[in-house]
């Protein structure tokens, strides 16, 4: 069974929503046992990068999602804030480190007078790494943050954006995939890629 | 690049889908004919005048009943005052939150809601009536008129660090005439965060006008994608051939 986890922060029924119209068998959970036995896990997250890793604390998930990951070798997918988890740290945060799962941290989008910078709306994921065999090179998604990830080893990024600089909206290593745009909510580009990463 | 987005707004009275002229209703229309394929965004909007727990649970059902088929963000509001609400609203499929009249009401409520999810998460409208020289503030859908001038409200709304802003002129709702673009421009110098447009989309060209003549990030529309599925196909074509970069 494919499990997102539910770390109460998100939308997570979005994400089970888009599941399901591609007609995958998979359920909403936050129950040790049932992560337990996974064949893939999403990790979807819309939330304070501190508040994402407490809440997966709180639940008891953290050393069980290290363990599916680093031993099971079980295929996880981090969306939007999720992505962000798999990391080593974030900017946001001064108290919670992230899995460290793959190298690299969160950035801010530099601030201004007046307010945070977001980076808002639909742009291009340019392909770099051809992970899913795909013909498209140039993706429309649907992103919404104001933290970026800064990838440290370059053979792990699949995907740059381009706001304000160059940023990796898709990245991988082995089993662990994370993605910043929302596939999920970036119609055919989207239900593709999460098409593409459910049946790998 | 970040593409301009043309975003459908939907407001609903008891789970009753109806478009409001001057935030007055006009019942009769319903969601079937809504193709969101190339929406950029929905907004989902609760006006119903009950507070009351029946009315709440249509709205979440209309939530659901959109989201299910809906791979574009849905932007639900109306009414928030709280964290249970968002969680509810969130269950349901929605993807981020619109806030009208809490930022006036409580401004300590919208600083949790940040801190919690994020500015990203949440966007401000404000309303907006035109007065001989100036602009006055409402709020309450339209009812409440609020003793800030515009340039102090939107200062105070950037204050609470909102993810964007949504500009809704109550003149323009429903007019088809036109966005105000001199309302438009002025918001968008006083902020970098994105702002969207509300009330008055009533033809194609008014999309390349607002594009064309301000930096705004997005336009909402009501009424004029209500009467045809294949409404939205065409108006992005007619936005590609006029050099608008739209997806």
């Amino acid at each position: 069974m494919n499990i997102i986890i539910d770390h109460k922060l998100g939308n997570i029924f979005s994400v089970y929503s888009a599941c399901k119209y591609l007609g995958y068998n998979c359920k909403i959970s936050s129950s040790r046992d049932e992560i337990k036995h996974a064949s893939k896990i999403i990790l979807p997250g819309v939330g304070h990068f501190s508040q994402g890793m407490k809440n997966l604390r709180k639940l008891n998930l953290v050393d069980l999602l290290n363990h599916k990951v680093c031993e099971e070798k079980t295929k996880i997918l981090g969306i939007c804030l999720g992505s962000q988890l798999l990391l080593d740290f974030s900017e946001e945060s001064e108290d919670e480190k992230g899995f460290g799962w793959i190298k690299g941290f969160s950035k801010k989008f530099s601030a201004n007078n007046f307010s945070l910078k977001t980076h808002n709306g639909w742009n291009d994921v340019n392909i770099k790494k051809d992970i899913f065999k795909e013909k498209k090179k140039k993706l429309k998604m649907y992103f919404n943050h104001s933290y970026y990830p800064v990838i440290k080893d370059k053979k792990n990024v699949i995907a740059e954006t381009d706001f304000e600089n160059k940023f990796s909206s898709i990245f991988a290593q082995q089993n662990v995939f994370g993605i910043q745009p929302h596939p999920e909510k970036s119609q055919d580009d989207g239900l593709n890629f999460l098409n593409n990463f459910l049946k790998c | 690049m970040l593409t301009k987005r043309i975003i459908i707004l939907l407001t609903y009275r008891d789970g009753i889908l109806f478009r409001t002229k001057k935030f007055k209703p006009d019942y009769r229309y319903t969601d079937k004919f809504i193709s969101n394929k190339y929406a950029d965004e929905i907004v989902v909007l609760n006006i119903s005048d009950d507070n009351n727990k029946e009315s709440e649970q249509k709205f979440l059902d209309t939530i659901m009943r959109i989201s299910k088929n809906c791979f574009v963000p849905i932007t639900v509001g109306g009414k928030i005052n709280n964290l249970q609400q968002i969680k509810d609203y969130q269950n349901s499929g929605a993807d981020k939150i619109i806030l009208g009249s809490l930022p006036y009401k409580d401004s300590s409520m919208v600083n949790k809601i940040i801190s919690k999810y994020g500015s990203q998460f949440v966007t401000v409208s404000i309303d907006v009536k035109k007065d001989i020289n100036s602009y006055s503030i409402y709020i309450n859908n339209g009812k409440d008129k609020i003793n800030f001038n515009l340039e102090q409200y939107i200062k105070y709304v950037l204050d609470l660090n909102p993810g964007e802003i949504l500009i809704n002129s109550i003149d323009r709702d429903g007019s088809l005439s036109g966005f105000d673009i001199d309302l438009c421009k002025y918001v968008k110098k006083l902020t970098s965060i994105p702002v969207l447009a509300s009330g008055g989309f009533g033809s194609w060209k008014h999309a390349t006008e607002i594009f064309n003549k301000t930096k705004l990030d997005g336009c909402c529309t009501s009424n004029i994608f209500h009467f045809t599925e294949k409404s939205l196909f065409s108006l992005k074509q007619f936005l590609k051939k006029e050099k608008i970069n739209v997806r």
